[in-house]
C-alpha cells in the first residue's frame, strides 16, 4: 500500500497536493498547530487549561507574601499547602473568567500599551532606566520567555481594564453621603446597668453527685490527647563542620591565597595648598596661578612649613585655617587628579604642581593608615570556619544519602544508621498532634511522628528537611494513646464550671425579673438602687463611643427607634456572664452639615470602597455562573 | 478513480481536465483565498482598532486624576471615534462620574443611559443602570429610580437601593425586606454587609413593650 503512495506521488499529482497543503501554512502558520497542548490543566475555564505549573507559581508567590507577612515562618496549622492551593486555584479560575469576559467583549491591549507597562517595571530597570538585557535576564531567572510574559501581562491588563472600568468610574452623590451620615453619626440617650454574675457565686452549691455526672457526661472534656516521644537522628551542616580538622599547612595556604580580600582599605592624611583656578578661569589667569603655585613650592622645596605657608596662602578656606589639613580620607572621595597624585606619594613627601578641576595644588602626605593585609592569627579562625563548612557541605549530602539508606533499610531502628554516622540519637518529650516544645515544635515533625507508617508501624520516617542543610528521621519512642483524666484530677475544674453555670442562671434569672419590673414602669435608679448598683444614664451615645462596654453600644444601635416620651429595654448576656440591662430612650439622626470635610471625605471613600467590591464581585459571580468551569480532584 | 498506466496517459488526463474545469479551479481558488486573506484583514483592522480605543480609554482615565475638562474632551472623542464598543461604554460610565463631581446630575443621567445601550456585556451595562437610578433618586424622582430598577435584573445592589427607595416613600416594612434579601445577596462582601446591616438594624421593631421613661 505504502509502495504505491511512494511510487504514485512522484508526478505531477504530487506537486498539486504539496502545494494545497502548503497553503494553510502559509496563511495561518505552523504555530498554531503546535499552540497549547502539553500539561493537563487543573482546572478547565470554558475550555482553558489552568494548568498545575500556574497553581504552583501561584502558590510559592502567595507563600512568598505570606512568608513576609509572617516574619519568616508561616503558622502551618492556618495555611496549609492544601488549603492555600484550593484558594490559589480559585483566583485563577476568576482571573481566566474576567480574562475571558475582557477578550469576548472587545478589549485590547496594544503593544504600545504593553511596553509602557513593562518598561516601568523596577525590576528591568538598570539605574532607573529599562534596559533589555536586564529584562531578558530577569525572566530567564524565571524561566520564562519573553513573549510568554508578554503574553501574560496582555492578558492580566485586559482583565484588570475591565474592574477598573468599575472602580474608575464609581461616584458618591451628596445625598448619598448625607444619608450615610445621618446614620452613621446616629445618636442615642440609653441608661444602663450591670449585674455582675460574681454576686452569685457564692449562694449556689454544688453536690459530690453533680460533679461525678457531669463528669461522666463530659469526658469527652477532659480527654488527654493521644502524645508522642520521639527518637531521633540529626544531620546538620554545622554539626559536620564543628567536627572537620583543618591542619595549619591548609589554612596557610587559604591565607596566602585570600590575602588580598583581608585588606583594609587604604586611608591617607594629607595637607594641600591650592591656588584657585576652575573651569571658568581664562588662559591666563590659569598661567598666572600655574606661576603662582610653582613659585610656593619653590619656597616649600627650600624649608619653609608647609602648614605655615599654607595658612597664609591657601586659596582653599576650609583646610587653610587647619594649616592646610584634610584629614584621612579614602580612595574615591576627592577629584581624581589630586587622588592619584595623594595615593601615589611616600609619607612625608611632597608632591609636584598637581592640575584639578579646582586649581592647582602642592600635596604633602603626613600619614597612611589601612591598606595592609590583616595579620594571620586575626583571620584565622575565620579561615577555619570557612574551609569547615566548605568541606561539610561537600561531605554532608553524601551522609544524608547514607542516612536515608541505613535508616531505610533497618527500618525498625536508628542504632544502625547512628553507630555508621556516628550521630548521637536525641530524644524529645511528650507532645500531641498540636506539637511541643523544642524539635517537636516543628509542624513537619509533628506530621511525621502522627505519620500511619511512623505510629502505627512503627517504621522510621523518612529524612525530613528542616532547612537547607538540616535533616531529620525519627521514630517512636513511646506513644502514649487518648486517655481519660481522672475524675481527681479534674474535679475542681468541673465544680468551677459548674457553680458558674449555675451563678449565670441565677443571675440570669434576677436580671428578667428587673426587665419586667423596669418594663412595668418602676423607676431604673430605684432598682438598681434595690441591688447597690447604679443606673447609668448615657445620653448623646455614639456608635464609636470606648467608654461603655462594647456589647452594650451594639445593643443600643440594635434596639427599635422608641415613640416620643417612651422607652424600650432589653437584657443581654456579656461575655464575662454579667448580665446587662440596657434601655433606650431617644435617637437623633447624626447632622450631616455639621461634620468636618474629613468626616465626609472618609464617609464618601467608604461608600465607594464597598460599592466597588460589591460590583466587582457580582461581576465576577455572574460570569463565573456562565462559564463553564470543571474542577479535577 | 481509474487506473493509469503510464505517466504520459496521467498528464494527458489532467490535461483534459484541467481544459475542462481549469477556468472554474483557479477562480475558486482565488475566491477562497481572497475571502481567507479578507477576513484576516478585517481581523487585523478590528485588532487595531479596539488597541487604539484601549489606549484612548487608558489616556482618559489618567486624565481624569488630573484635568477633569481634558478628560471629558477624551471620552467624548472616543465614544465618536469607537461607538458601540465596550470601550465607549466605560468612557461613558467614567463621564457620568466627571458629571456627578460638577453637580450636573442631569447630564449624569445621559451618560448612564448611553452606558446601558453602548455596552454588550451585561453586568456593565447593569451596573450603569443601577448608577443611573442613584442619579435619578438623588434628583428626587423616586418613582422613576424604581421604573429603572425594575428594568434590570436585581441583584445585592439593586436590593439594597430599592430599600434605600421605598425608605424614601414612607414604606420601612418593604424597606426592611429589600435589605434583607440584599443582605443575603452580598455573600461575604463584608464592608457591604456591614453598611446594609446598618440600615437593617436602623428598622428594628419592638419585640416586646415599652415602658415609660
Amino acid at each position: 500500500m505504502l509502495q504505491i503512495i511512494r511510487d504514485r506521488a512522484q508526478g505531477v499529482f504530487a506537486w498539486i497536493i504539496v502545494g494545497l497543503i502548503t497553503i494553510p501554512f502559509a496563511l495561518w502558520g505552523i504555530n498554531s498547530y503546535f499552540g497549547g497542548g502539553g500539561d493537563d490543566g487543573v482546572a478547565e475555564v470554558d475550555g482553558v487549561k489552568i494548568s498545575p505549573r500556574e497553581v504552583q507559581s501561584a502558590y510559592q508567590q502567595q507563600r512568598d507574601r505570606l512568608q513576609q507577612m509572617f516574619g519568616g515562618k508561616i503558622p502551618e496549622n492556618l495555611f496549609s499547602e492544601e488549603m492555600m492551593k484550593a484558594q490559589v486555584l480559585q483566583q485563577l479560575i476568576e482571573k481566566e473568567v474576567l480574562i475571558q469576559a475582557a477578550v469576548e467583549n472587545g478589549l485590547r491591549i496594544g503593544d504600545g500599551q504593553l511596553a509602557n507597562i513593562i518598561t516601568s517595571i523596577d525590576a528591568f530597570a538598570v539605574d532607573g532606566r529599562f534596559d533589555a538585557e536586564q529584562y531578558e535576564r530577569v525572566l530567564a531567572r524565571q524561566g520564562m520567555s519573553p513573549r510568554l510574559f508578554e503574553q501574560r501581562v496582555r492578558r492580566d491588563l485586559m482583565a484588570s481594564q475591565l474592574t477598573d472600568a468599575i472602580v474608575n468610574s464609581e461616584f458618591t452623590l451628596p445625598s448619598e453621603v448625607d444619608a450615610h451620615l445621618r446614620l452613621q453619626q446616629q445618636h442615642r440617650d440609653i441608661g444602663y446597668m450591670v449585674l455582675p454574675v460574681s454576686r452569685f457565686e457564692d449562694e449556689v452549691t454544688v453536690a459530690a453527685e453533680e460533679l461525678r455526672a457531669y463528669y461522666e457526661e463530659n469526658s469527652r472534656r477532659y480527654m488527654e490527647p493521644e502524645q508522642v516521644k520521639i527518637d531521633y537522628l540529626e544531620l546538620k551542616t554545622d554539626d559536620i563542620a564543628t567536627a572537620m580538622e583543618v591542619s595549619d599547612e591548609e589554612l596557610r595556604l587559604r591565607y596566602e591565597a585570600q590575602k588580598l580580600n583581608f585588606r583594609t582599605p587604604e586611608e591617607r592624611q594629607a595637607r594641600h595648598l591650592l591656588i584657585q583656578a576652575d573651569s571658568s578661569a581664562s588662559v591666563e589667569e590659569r598661567a598666572a596661578a600655574r606661576l603662582k603655585a610653582e613659585e610656593l613650592l619653590q619656597r616649600l622645596n627650600s624649608g619653609e612649613d608647609f602648614a605655615t605657608l599654607a595658612q597664609a596662602e591657601s586659596q582653599d578656606p576650609g583646610s587653610a585655617r587647619k594649616g592646610g589639613d584634610l584629614g584621612f580620607f579614602g580612595k574615591g572621595v576627592m577629584d581624581p587628579a589630586f587622588e592619584q597624585a595623594a595615593f601615589a606619594l611616600k609619607k612625608g613627601a611632597l608632591s609636584g604642581v598637581v592640575e584639578s578641576a579646582f586649581g592647582f595644588h602642592i600635596i604633602k602626605v603626613e600619614a597612611i593608615k589601612g591598606g595592609e593585609s590583616k595579620p594571620y592569627e586575626q583571620v584565622v579562625v575565620e579561615l577555619k570556619r570557612e574551609i569547615q563548612q566548605e568541606r561539610a557541605a561537600e561531605i554532608y549530602f553524601d551522609k544524608a544519602e547514607q542516612l536515608a539508606n541505613f535508616t531505610y533499610e533497618q527500618p525498625d531502628t536508628l542504632s544502625v544508621a547512628a553507630e555508621q554516622l556516628a550521630l548521637e540519637i536525641k530524644s524529645s518529650d511528650y507532645f500531641s498532634r498540636s506539637g511541643g516544645a523544642g524539635i517537636s515544635s516543628d509542624g513537619k515533625i509533628v506530621t511525621a511522628a502522627f505519620s500511619e507508617d511512623v505510629l502505627a508501624r512503627g517504621n522510621n520516617s523518612a529524612p525530613i528537611e528542616l532547612g537547607n542543610d538540616h535533616l531529620v528521621v525519627l521514630r517512636i519512642k513511646q506513644h502514649q494513646p487518648e486517655a481519660l483524666r481522672p475524675f481527681e484530677a479534674v474535679s475542681a475544674q468541673i465544680e468551677a464550671t459548674l457553680k458558674r453555670e449555675k451563678a449565670m442562671a441565677r443571675a440570669q434569672e434576677t436580671a428578667t425579673n428587673l426587665l419586667a419590673k423596669l418594663q412595668a414602669g418602676e423607676t431604673p435608679e430605684s432598682l438598681a438602687a434595690s441591688w447597690q448598683l447604679e443606673w447609668q444614664r448615657q445620653s448623646g451615645l455614639q456608635r464609636d463611643n470606648k467608654v461603655v462596654t462594647s456589647a452594650i453600644v451594639q445593643t443600643a444601635f440594635r434596639m427599635p427607634h422608641p415613640a416620643e416620651g417612651t422607652s424600650h429595654s432589653e437584657l443581654l448576656t456579656l461575655a464575662s456572664g454579667d448580665q446587662a440591662l440596657v434601655a433606650i430612650y431617644a435617637v437623633h439622626s447624626g447632622d450631616s452639615s455639621a461634620v468636618t470635610a474629613n468626616i465626609r471625605s472618609d464617609a464618601a471613600q467608604r461608600l465607594e470602597r464597598a460599592a466597588n467590591n460589591g460590583a466587582e464581585q457580582a461581576l465576577i459571580a455572574a460570569l463565573r455562573q456562565r462559564a463553564e468551569i470543571t474542577i479535577k480532584q | 478513480m481509474e487506473i493509469y498506466n503510464s505517466e504520459q496517459e496521467q498528464v494527458d488526463a489532467l490535461k483534459a481536465w484541467w481544459d475542462k474545469n481549469g477556468r472554474t479551479a483557479l477562480t475558486a481558488l482565488a475566491l477562497f483565498l481572497l475571502s481567507v486573506l479578507g477576513w484576516q484583514g478585517w481581523n487585523d483592522h478590528r485588532q487595531q482598532q479596539a488597541e487604539a480605543a484601549s489606549s484612548n480609554y487608558q489616556q482618559m482615565v489618567e486624565l481624569m486624576g488630573r484635568d477633569a475638562s481634558q478628560a471629558k474632551e477624551a471620552g467624548r472623542a472616543l465614544i465618536g471615534s469607537y461607538p458601540n464598543t465596550l470601550y465607549a461604554a466605560m468612557a461613558s460610565l467614567a463621564l457620568a462620574k466627571l458629571a456627578v463631581a460638577e453637580e450636573d446630575l442631569e447630564g449624569a443621567t445621559a451618560h448612564l443611559r448611553s452606558a446601558m445601550t453602548q455596552s454588550d456585556q451585561p453586568e456593565l451595562a447593569g451596573l450603569a443602570r443601577l448608577r443611573l437610578a442613584r442619579v435619578e433618586l438623588a434628583q428626587g424622582k423616586a418613582e422613576a429610580a424604581l421604573q429603572t430598577l425594575n428594568g434590570g435584573k436585581g441583584g445585592a445592589a439593586s436590593d439594597e437601593l430599592r430599600g434605600d427607595l421605598l425608605l424614601t416613600q414612607g414604606k420601612p416594612d418593604e424597606a426592611r425586606a429589600a435589605y434583607r434579601s440584599a443582605l443575603d445577596g452580598y455573600g461575604n462582601v463584608a464592608d457591604k454587609r456591614e453598611l446594609v446591616q446598618m440600615k437593617l438594624d436602623d428598622l428594628a421593631v419592638a419585640a416586646m413593650e415599652s415602658g415609660a421613661e
